[in-house]
């Protein structure tokens, strides 16, 4: 009898460890959890590879090509109060240069068919709202434009265009 | 939830490696913060030339160049290279032999030589006056002649330009 009761102390002195044991342990790690809850803004921007105006003829007054930027999988901008912003400047003033670098031909981008770029040179612009901030996406069908009658000379003519990707404070101007 | 975490980062830092998995043959996907698009054009050299078919002695006639495309340095070069004369002269003959010479003078009264070019860099016209030298009494008859015009695309060459000053 003696001996059954040193087993049963032991046993419920097991248990009482064990069960303070796992009471601390689960603690921190719920506030843990509770404080990494806000997740990152994510998101995915298409650009296009290049834009090509091929070979331009007289025959055509105005050449254009698409571009196309389109952003998907965003998500979290609400929560974090950020906007993503897609912006286009040229390097050479939206003006194609041939390899002498002494002419120049002027082009445009339209975020549309009528829709020029502003100065600010946003082309795509998205936020999130309180019920709708996973998984959105935007796509913005524009078009660079050159009239072949500013051609003065022949050539090879290249630009660069600089796409930068922001998350910007929803608030900013 | 760590590997969740890490996830999200990804897509906002970026992987190359991620972004070509997903690309087409028109489009790349980048997720870094700037990004350089190359925008190309380019323009063949073209020009129309128009040289009137026949041109009466002591008469004007306009040989012109429209649309025209030039490369730095290079220009549409127009010449007489030929005659049917012999010795390659400037002439008119009848069946019979006879001969009236003749020189071609430029809009600015310079006379135009064989095998010397108009130059053309862009949209332009000369006016070239066929003008008779002989004065004196000339026999009736019906004098004809050609000419042969020779239109080349070439580099201006000081040479070209020398002999355009002579």
């Amino acid at each position: 009898m003696k001996r059954i009761s040193s087993v049963l102390l032991l046993l419920f002195l097991t248990t009482s460890v064990l069960s303070n044991i796992d009471v601390k342990a689960e603690e921190p790690t719920l506030i843990s959890i509770e404080t990494n809850t806000i997740p990152q803004p994510t998101y995915r921007v298409t650009i296009p590879e290049k834009i090509a105006f091929g070979e331009l003829s007289q025959s055509i007054d105005v050449v254009s090509q698409p571009i196309c930027v389109s952003a998907s999988g965003i998500s979290h901008l609400y929560a974090n109060q950020k906007k993503l912003i897609v912006q286009v400047v040229s390097k050479q003033e939206f003006q194609l240069i041939d390899e002498t670098k002494k002419y120049n031909l002027p082009y445009a981008i339209y975020k549309n068919e009528t829709q020029g770029l502003l100065e600010d040179g946003i082309f795509l612009e998205i936020t999130g709202t309180k019920n709708m901030d996973e998984n959105l996406s935007m796509t913005v069908n524009g078009v660079a434009k050159l009239e072949t009658s500013k051609m003065k000379k022949a050539g090879v003519y290249s630009d660069t265009l600089i796409f930068t990707l922001s998350l910007q404070e929803v608030n900013a101007s | 939830m760590k590997q969740m975490v890490s996830v999200l980062l990804l897509g906002c830092i970026g992987s190359s490696a991620l972004g070509n998995t997903m690309v087409n043959d028109m489009q790349k996907i980048y997720n870094q913060l700037s990004y350089g698009v190359p925008v190309s054009a380019s323009v063949s050299p073209s020009y129309v030339v128009t040289i009137p078919t026949e041109v009466r002695l002591d008469e004007t006639m306009v040989v012109s160049s429209a649309h025209v495309l030039t490369e730095d340095g290079k220009a549409v070069l127009v010449s007489i290279t030929r005659t049917n004369q012999a010795e390659q002269k400037f002439a008119v003959s009848t069946v019979d032999k006879e001969l009236i010479t003749y020189e071609i003078q430029r809009s600015d009264h310079s006379v135009l030589m064989l095998n010397t070019p108009l130059i053309f860099e862009q949209d332009g016209q000369e006016e070239l006056t066929f003008v008779r030298q002989e004065k004196d009494q000339i026999f009736a008859g019906d004098y004809r002649g050609s000419i042969t015009f020779t239109i080349a695309y070439d580099s201006i060459t000081k040479e070209v330009k020398g002999e355009v000053d002579k």
